[in-house]
């Protein structure tokens, strides 16, 4: 890297943000009445806030809740169903 | 998220974590003034060791400081070198908000530091049973905390158990049942679970990793409802 040091017009900063949503999924600060990080669809619904959000970003890589597995029974055997995987193991 | 990524990515890969955080690129922003219970200066400062691009505000245009290749690959034509002054203009910013919260913190860095062996000398001490008197074992602090990461570990099945779900869900040590093991609970007492929280942030992760599991932000502070301000506990233990 050689230059590490840049800087942004603010009136292109949404235009930045739509440029990242075409190649990523963006999270970024919304606010109502509680600020958390939520998947922007447009920058428009960003909202720069002047400090830090009510809710951290751990939930979006550590979600309250995350399925593991499913599994049912198939006869007198188990089909498990990897949530991660999204395939099949039998046992 | 380093704090995050020490515990899930270490010594076990968490799989589930992994696929979320695996390619991601972190983008931050300077903020322009802290709330009343932010107190990150006194826990390593305003910006992350790591990052991948790092915003400021600078009157007209966001200053943007680099952090990986990353985030170099998202810089674009839209992007301008940036020169001294604007970089003088940032320095100058982050002073200001960093002197506002020590102004309001009065805990320095150089205190912090000793907080660990202060509160592990303290292991014994009354105070524990103060904040014990007052903590609801609610576990808001747990679930707000941005490095608190315990889980339990669920079944949902039907009645006739065909068919079901494994899930994890956020768990808290500060809850009754955090403890509770086949064998006995050994961690009963409100007093010893108050004690844990504060030792897993503020010295077990210094035995393991070498920092603390704390970033400052207050957020604990914020949704206690017995308002305990953990700035206020650290005062006192450093006292």
């Amino acid at each position: 890297m050689t230059n590490t040091v840049f800087k942004i017009s603010k009136t292109r900063l949404k235009e930045f943000l739509n440029s990242l949503i075409t190649k990523y999924d963006l999270y970024a600060p919304v606010s109502n009445q509680i600020s958390k990080f939520r998947k922007i669809g447009n920058a428009r619904e960003v909202q720069i806030l002047p400090n830090r959000t009510d809710i951290s970003l751990k939930s979006v890589f550590f979600p309250q809740k995350e399925d593991f597995f499913h599994y049912e029974k198939d006869g007198e055997k188990y089909r498990i169903f990897d949530c991660l995987q999204r395939e099949e193991k039998k046992r | 998220m380093s704090i995050l990524d020490s515990y899930m990515r270490d010594e076990f890969s968490d799989p589930y974590y992994e696929a979320k955080i695996k390619g991601t690129v972190i983008i931050g922003m300077t903020c322009d003034y802290p709330r009343e219970s932010c107190f990150c200066t006194a826990l390593g400062g305003m910006m992350p060791v790591h990052y991948d691009l790092w915003f400021t505000d600078i009157e007209a245009y966001y200053l943007v400081e680099v952090g990986s290749d990353a985030g170099m690959q998202i810089i674009n034509d839209m992007f301008l070198p940036a020169d001294e002054n604007d970089i003088e203009i940032k320095i100058k910013k982050m002073e200001k908000v960093e002197r506002e919260i020590e102004r309001r913190t009065k805990i320095t860095l150089c205190e912090i530091k000793r907080c660990s062996n202060k509160i592990v000398a303290r292991a014994e001490d009354k105070l524990w049973d103060e904040l014990a008197s007052i903590c609801l074992a609610c576990g808001k602090c747990n679930f707000i905390c941005p490095t608190c990461h315990c889980f339990d570990v669920r079944d949902f099945t039907d009645m006739t158990g065909a068919e079901g779900i494994r899930k994890r869900v956020w768990d808290s040590c500060h809850l009754y049942e955090y403890a509770r093991t086949s064998a006995e609970n050994f961690r009963k007492s409100r007093v010893a679970r108050v004690r844990y929280r504060i030792y897993d942030k503020f010295v077990f992760p210094v035995m393991r990793y070498g920092f603390y599991a704390c970033t400052g932000c207050g957020r604990c502070t914020d949704v206690c409802p017995a308002n305990i301000n953990i700035k206020n506990v650290l005062k006192e233990m450093i006292a």
